[in-house]
């Protein structure tokens, strides 16, 4: 026992304790107001998860007294770069404390009698959650119905000259469910792959997918953590090379009670919204259908058959789609969700049709002329702040002359304008789809609808899209929203991907954290952002990560 | 002058018997030897000086277990303050050294 005795110099006299070094890291290194440069202690741990230094996690030990210093006294520890504060800020994805990492699979709670306790669990922070064939020679799969979490929990902190902290005072072994059944992405053994940004889960997108487990927050104390089933660890703009996992439950983790009383439970927080979310869609048709024909047997010479679409809207509304949780400054969980995306279309043409001839030798023209308008518009919500997204606005008309049921000329012409990457025209005749069309700014994924030999339906229609990937917010400028760290998402126009061709490339459009929205241009091009949930403080960098301690 | 001032004294008062003067007698010589110190014995406890170690490790003694904990609470430092530490010196003399209880 003698050789672990503290050393305490004779002639010392112990007056204050702790972590005096406090700022924003760029790069993992800390500059103090007298400029020296801390490069700060990272165990290996952090540096290892490719600098993942976005999360900040505030921890607030009850009955911990306020810090106050004498004035002189401030300004003499200010004066060598030393700050001292009464709560502590916990760095990046292993949490790291003054140079000490709690873990990727560990948070520190801190008990109502003071003392703080180490709580790992092991189903963080692996990939060992895989799903099965449905059936044999299927593709699809689903993921287990829950998992088995084992917690184990030991004093943190102490510095002791006894050997009596060192083991885990206690464990707890709890099955959790997610709430609902998980289907994994498609299981190709046949040379496909997913896209990496339509993956759901993590993997190279066939046959190797996996489903992590993660923290997603953890409130002031520790006593509430909330898990992201199906969420990665990434903490920037970047997409992951294994892709992004997109969570498809929220578990909630309660702790209280001190030492070997220590108790700890588990519930859904929630399920799905993660992605597919809530949807609805309506149609109203007041006249009729588009010009039609119908054609073959059963045509009755002489006798029009075809109607003109006088007017029709259509609204599609997928609200409040859950991207991630986290707490608020009142340690109150709040979400981070798409709002709601509309596509109200109002369609008009007119025309006239003509049929003659026999039942088995006839044949007919047709005349339309058709226009119609359609309006996407998307917001965000984290926490209470909301932010709309720049609306587009879709202007089409034209005409179309049918010879036959087969033989027709069109035009097409339509006017895009309000996203992200501007305006633009497309146009287009029965010579050259729009399809056809490539280059930036010009849209590549201008759907035709239309099936002309067939059914001639005038419906040419420039598809804006409800987004690719789970979280796309809208496709026409490769919109989405995505979590960057605990306390921070980010509205990110993938300009790879959207319908608007654009250089490839990401062009960050806001970033949300607890205090709201920050947009602006100067937000393009970063990739790193952090949010202090001490201070609230905000930073982000196009080079640098950053992280608070 | 002086004879004057003598009268007048004597004048005021009885007669005193006239002073004598003090001549001390010469001190026997000290026979030759070599040169020594001769410091009295220190009291028990008291070191006589020279390089001091300790005698053992597991004599040292503690005061009661103090905490210190960090400012944000994270860190709860234990600590037992020495409170006695014995020596020895040169001599072999033992030395026993208390240190009070430290205030935080």
């Amino acid at each position: 026992m003698d050789t672990k005795r503290t050393p305490l110099p004779l002639l010392s006299r112990p007056k204050r304790l702790g972590q005096p070094f406090h700022g924003l890291l760029r790069n993992g290194r800390l500059t103090l107001s007298t400029g020296r440069v801390i490069e700060w202690p990272s165990g290996g741990v952090v540096a290892e998860y490719g600098g993942r230094f976005g999360d900040c996690y505030k921890l607030q030990v009850p009955g911990v007294p306020p810090v106050n210093l004498a004035p002189t006294e401030l300004a003499s520890e200010a004066a060598v770069g030393r700050e001292w504060r009464n709560y502590a800020l916990l760095l990046g994805t292993a949490r790291n404390y003054a140079g000490i990492n709690v873990g990727i699979n560990a948070w520190l709670y801190a008990a109502a009698d003071g003392t703080v306790w180490r709580i790992e669990c092991d189903q963080l922070g692996v990939n060992t959650i895989r799903p099965t064939r449905r059936s044999a020679g299927s593709f699809d799969g689903v993921y287990p119905a829950g998992a088995t979490f084992t917690f184990k929990v030991r004093r943190f902190g102490v510095v002791s000259p006894d050997a009596d902290h060192d083991e885990p005072t206690n464990t707890h072994v709890i099955y959790q469910g997610w709430g609902g059944e998980i289907v994994s992405d498609p299981l190709y053994d046949n040379g496909q792959v997913i896209p990496l940004e339509n993956r759901i889960f993590p993997g190279d997108g066939g046959m190797t997918q996996w489903m992590p487990i993660n923290i997603e927050d953890i409130n002031s104390r520790g006593d509430q953590v909330i898990f992201g089933v199906n969420r990665s660890l990434e903490q920037s703009v970047s997409r992951p090379d294994s892709g992004r996992a997109i969570p498809r439950a929220w578990l909630r983790v309660d702790v209280a009670g001190s030492g070997a009383g220590i108790s700890i439970s588990m519930s859904v927080l929630q399920f799905g919204s993660g992605g597919t979310g809530d949807y609805s869609a309506s149609q109203t048709v007041t006249s009729g259908n588009v010009l039609q024909w119908v054609s073959g047997v059963g045509v009755v010479p002489g006798q029009g058959n075809a109607s003109v679409v006088s007017g029709r809207t259509s609204t599609t509304t997928r609200g409040n789609v859950v991207a991630g949780f986290f707490f608020d400054g009142n340690d109150t969980i709040q979400s981070v969700a798409i709002q709601s995306i509309e596509e109200s279309k109002q369609w008009s043409s007119s025309g006239s049709a003509e049929i003659w001839g026999t039942e088995t030798d006839w044949a007919g023209q047709a005349t339309a002329g058709f226009t119609f308008s359609n309006s996407h518009a998307a917001s965000v919500r984290i926490g209470p702040h909301g932010l709309s997204l720049p609306t587009v606005t879709v202007s089409a008309g034209g005409s179309v002359y049918y010879a036959t049921p087969s033989v027709n000329t069109w035009t097409f012409t339509a006017t895009v304008s309000g996203g992200v990457f501007g305006s633009c025209v497309i146009s287009a005749d029965e010579s050259k789809s729009p399809a056809e069309y490539a280059g930036w700014p010009v849209p590549t994924g201008v759907i035709v609808t239309s099936s002309i030999s067939t059914v001639a339906a005038t419906e040419w229609e420039v598809v804006i899209g409800l987004g690719a990937g789970p979280l796309g917010i809208r496709s026409w400028d490769g919109l989405s929203l995505q979590r960057i760290s605990n306390k921070v998402y980010a509205v990110v126009a993938d300009m790879g991907y959207g319908r608007q061709k654009q250089p490839t490339g990401f062009k960050v459009i806001a970033f949300g954290t607890p205090e709201g929205w920050v947009s602006s241009a100067a937000l393009a091009n970063t990739l790193y952002a952090s949010f202090n949930p001490g201070t609230g403080e905000f930073a982000y960098s196009a080079v640098e990560a950053l992280g608070w301690v | 002058m002086a004879d004057d001032l003598r009268s007048a004294i004597r004048a005021l008062g009885p007669d005193a018997a006239p002073a004598r003067d003090f001549v001390p007698k010469p001190a026997s010589p000290i026979p030759d030897s070599a040169g020594k110190g001769a410091n009295a014995l220190p009291k028990s406890g008291q070191s006589a000086g020279g390089d001091m170690a300790e005698t053992r490790f597991a004599d040292r003694t503690y005061h009661p277990r103090q905490t210190l904990k960090s400012t944000d609470g994270i860190i709860t430092w234990l600590f037992d303050p020495i409170k006695s530490v014995q020596m020895a010196d040169g001599a072999g003399k033992s030395v026993i050294w208390t240190f009070a209880e430290p205030t935080l």
